[in-house]
């Protein structure tokens, strides 16, 4: 089981790695060429992360300015290929952080303004139609334990691998790969379920 | 095969969630938040708070003064010492005011000439982690456990200026809302609307992303005519950020490019 954060509990019956490496890899200054790097390499991928976990396009703007405001201030000790690590844990906590303020204050999610839409040149049905799908796609995924939603949205979204999964989850890669296994399975029988729900109405995938 | 289908859907939802993007907006804001983060190099207060909570309660000031210390001093120890210091998890707060026209709290007389600035709270340096990979467990943006309770309103401050800052620390995600505000008000061209945003962005507390503040206040200014005022902070701003990457943004934005 996760934490109340959704962070990897530590305590899980699950073997987790050891809590630090034998070395710490040497940090690296706040080169301002640097922070514009990773802005440029991974404010995509924080940003889908977030929308994943629930949030909406505007909270996960929020969220990601949240994140990297931190990775601006935590630069210098921050080491050279642990980025995406830190990126990725933070904008886990800030979701959760957010999520929790939203439940409470019982807003109603907010709906994508025209302006905030990725501009495309596809047509408006079809628009619709990847809205419909990542809409029925989030429904799906939030009735995955939190634990199984975040590695498969990490395999089959970010497409990333095993080891990759492993890093960022802070788990074996024994442990990555029977999650996702587990989720696998479990979206498929949510998707079995809700096949009727079907959001691409324009003939069979 | 009904299992070839399912996959096969399961893959066009799973690519339809690859192929969603942020606004192209939201990388520039980030990039130059961040740059204006290193170039500032300020560092959130932390034994500042801590004093003025000892001094708020040994010498019977104004409770909101006390509550306003405390809760500073509580997300400075969250932002440093990471979530392990407090007893509950702080959570992201998105004031009602922060979305909605809101009384803007009691503030030292404003002068009214359009070259005076937004006075800058002094922050103690940041001090070094004690390890040199972070765990992803700290150092999450200030978010006080309560709703700061803010002082009440005197009477708006002339619109080309900021109020001093002396109220608590504003959350960011609180911080984000209103200068998200103001962006929206001076694209739509309520410009004199975004100012007294920004206003209300200086008089609450915001500090994190008071270099952006200070570029939309730029641009609010030039758009409504002000150029004189608008040069004049832009000019500041690149005096004093000579190195940043805002600092060019600033001068075009001031009418100096």
């Amino acid at each position: 089981m996760s934490s109340a954060s959704g962070w990897p509990d530590p305590n899980s019956s699950e073997r987790t790695p050891a809590s630090a490496p034998a070395a710490a890899p040497t940090p690296s200054p706040a080169d301002p060429q640097r922070l514009d790097d990773l802005v440029q390499t991974e404010v995509d991928f924080v940003w889908r992360v977030l929308r994943r976990v629930g949030l909406s396009r505007p909270d996960a703007d929020d969220a990601a300015q949240q994140v990297f405001l931190v990775a601006s201030r935590r630069l210098p000790e921050l080491a050279a290929g642990k980025e995406r690590s830190f990126l990725y844990g933070t904008a886990l906590r800030i979701a959760a952080n957010l999520r929790r303020g939203l439940r409470r204050r019982r807003e109603s999610p907010e709906e994508d303004l025209p302006e905030q839409r990725e501009p495309s040149e596809e047509q408006p049905d079809e628009l619709l139609e990847r809205r419909r799908a990542r809409a029925f796609l989030d429904e799906l995924l939030a009735q995955l334990p939190e634990e199984l939603r975040r590695v498969l949205v990490l395999a089959e979204i970010e497409q990333l691998t095993l080891a990759a999964i492993a890093e960022l989850e802070h788990i074996p890669p024994g442990t990555a790969a029977s999650r996702l296994r587990r989720a696998r399975e479990a979206f498929r029988r949510l998707l079995q379920a809700e096949e009727h729900r079907n959001p691409f109405q324009r003939g069979e995938p | 095969m009904k299992g070839d289908r399912l996959d096969a859907l399961a893959e066009r939802l799973f690519q339809a969630a690859r192929d969603e993007r942020p606004d192209a907006a939201l990388q520039r804001r980030v990039r130059e938040q961040g740059a204006g983060e290193l170039a500032r190099g300020d560092a959130p207060p932390a034994s500042g708070a801590r004093s003025a909570t000892r001094k708020a309660r040994r010498g019977g000031a104004a409770p909101w003064l006390a509550t306003a210390a405390v809760l500073s001093a509580a997300a400075a120890a969250f932002l440093f010492l990471g979530e392990r210091t407090l007893q509950r998890e702080p959570e992201v707060h998105i004031s009602a005011e922060a979305r909605s026209p809101a009384k803007s709290p009691a503030r030292a007389p404003e002068a009214a000439s359009p070259s005076s600035l937004p006075a800058q709270p002094s922050e103690p340096r940041q001090a070094p982690a004690p390890s040199v990979e972070p765990s992803p467990h700290e150092a999450l943006p200030h978010t006080p456990a309560t709703p700061a309770k803010r002082p009440r309103a005197q009477s708006a401050a002339p619109a080309t200026t900021a109020p001093v800052q002396s109220a608590p620390r504003m959350p960011l995600a609180d911080q984000l809302a209103l200068l998200k505000q103001a962006r929206a008000l001076l694209r739509s061209g309520q410009s004199a609307e975004a100012i007294a945003v920004l206003d209300r962005y200086g008089a609450q507390g915001g500090t994190d992303l008071r270099d952006e503040a200070l570029l939309l206040r730029i641009e609010a200014l030039a758009a409504q005519g002000q150029s004189a005022a608008a040069a004049e902070l832009a000019r500041h701003f690149a005096s004093k950020h000579p190195d940043s990457p805002l600092a060019e943004r600033a001068r075009r934005l001031g009418g100096l490019r």
